[in-house]
């Protein structure tokens, strides 16, 4: 079945984003046109079941307020670091390494917390400060906190894994 | 050869034999007939929470040992093997001539309810400390970690309910204890009940600001075993006060609440020596890649 309207034109109607003057044609031939408006009521109430069930589903996981949180961060931080479309330097490899192991021992958000906080408590004062020159001092500080974090084993690797 | 390790998953198979074979023990008299099968049940009990703590003592100790550069951390684990080391002489609390007899902590013998709080205080006291020191640790390393409004909502729920308990405070197994001791120390352990349960919220809420993580599940463990315990309290409080007819049916029913507890620590702390064997493999491996910084 085609009847002169294409499948994307089906979507579109559906979606309510035709022209005034296809919407016009459409809405002309489903008047006459049996096996059109049958397709057509079964399309619209399928997706309004499927409307339904996905807002259904919305609310049942529904994030907190944490992880939507760092979601959103990473999601800045990535649309950041596309706009600057600077190449990572080697520094900031292996600070997203460090990151990256801390956050399978102890999750994403005190990853980013304790990344910021060594630097924070370090001559960098920020991530965005460390250079090689204040790299050891900031990987000392983020040790002393993965030693409370992950305890001597789990401080260890990281200790192994920011090596410059 | 392979270093033996206590795993998650070999607490989990302990609690599968132990309350399984209880199960069947039972279910072969039929439930609310444990004085039947008395002796064996007695020796199912003792033994199985013997295991239970001994794993969660040696495990403990060894974590301690892990956090020997973070004296808070190490500080929280020493008192958690404390809690153990004491817990592992509860069993045994049971005087010889009752073994055999159905376990029934409304009617016992005066001198093992008072000996069994004399553990038992002491026991609660390390691990709400343990606790405590816990969150204190992550607390003052200024991750940025913060309580929520719902969770003082929790917390302030759970003394609400604290406050109740003392009203139906003849509710409680030893409210006509014959040593006034015992019934003081009794009162005194629920009120450590409901601050280990308000503890372990704080260390939920840690769980959930860390995001996905394996520390997370350790956390989330020891919340489940801190609830469970006092859920278990209020739960069979409640349901012999509403069914008293039915006291044999309820103590043989949570005496399988009352014997999953032990291994619901043992895995939570399992679940934590988990992630040193883990780290300690990334180590080795690390350093095979790069022998030169292994030296």
């Amino acid at each position: 079945m085609n009847h002169g309207i294409t499948p994307n034109e089906w979507e579109r109607h559906l979606n309510g984003t035709l022209t005034t003057t296809e919407q016009e044609r459409i809405d002309a031939h489903l008047i006459g046109c049996l096996p059109c408006w049958d397709f057509y009521q079964r399309m619209m109430t399928l997706n309004a079941k499927l409307q339904e069930a996905g807002e259904m589903k919305r609310d049942a996981f529904a994030l907190s307020d944490e992880r939507l949180r760092a979601g959103l961060l990473n999601v800045f931080t990535r649309i950041h670091n596309a706009e600057t479309d600077e190449p990572a330097t080697p520094l900031q490899t292996r600070l997203n390494e460090l990151e990256a192991v801390m956050s399978v021992f102890c999750g994403e958000q005190a990853a980013v917390n304790a990344m910021q906080a060594a630097a924070a408590h370090s001559p960098a004062k920020s991530l965005k400060q460390i250079t090689h020159e204040n790299w050891e001092p900031f990987l000392q500080r983020l040790i002393a906190i993965a030693q409370v974090l992950c305890g001597r084993t789990g401080a260890r690797w990281l200790l192994e894994s920011g090596r410059l | 050869m392979r270093k033996f390790r206590i795993t998650p998953q070999l607490v989990i198979i302990g609690i599968v034999l132990h309350l399984g074979l209880r199960l069947v023990t039972l279910l072969s008299v039929g439930l609310g007939n444990a004085s039947q099968r008395g002796f064996v049940l007695d020796a199912m009990r003792v033994v199985g929470s013997f295991c239970a703590y001994t794993v969660a003592l040696l495990v403990c100790w060894r974590i301690a040992d892990e956090y020997r550069e973070a004296k808070w951390m190490r500080l929280a684990w020493l008192l958690l093997t404390l809690n153990a080391g004491l817990s592992l002489l509860r069993p045994f609390a049971r005087p010889l001539p009752f073994w055999g007899q159905p376990v029934d902590l409304y009617h016992t013998p005066p001198e093992y309810a008072l000996l069994l709080h004399y553990i038992l205080v002491p026991a609660n006291f390390c691990l709400l400390l343990g606790l405590l020191v816990i969150w204190w640790a992550y607390h003052e390393i200024g991750l940025g970690f913060r309580l929520c409004r719902r969770d003082a909502v929790a917390i302030a729920g759970l003394l609400g309910i604290m406050l109740a308990i003392f009203v139906f405070s003849d509710l409680l197994t030893e409210a006509k204890a014959y040593y006034r001791a015992t019934r003081v120390l009794q009162i005194v352990a629920q009120v450590q009940m409901f601050l280990i349960a308000a503890a372990s919220l704080l260390l939920h809420r840690l769980s959930i600001q860390m995001g996905k993580g394996r520390l997370a599940i350790v956390l989330r463990w020891m919340t489940v075993y801190a609830l469970w315990r006092l859920g278990m309290v209020l739960t069979v409080s409640l349901a012999r006060h509403l069914f008293p007819h039915q006291l044999q049916l309820i103590i043989d029913l949570a005496e399988f609440g009352w014997q999953l507890a032990p291994w619901l620590f043992a895995l939570a702390v399992a679940y934590r020596a988990e992630l040193t064997d883990w780290a300690a493999e990334r180590l080795a491996r690390i350093r095979s890649e790069r022998p030169v910084l292994a030296s």
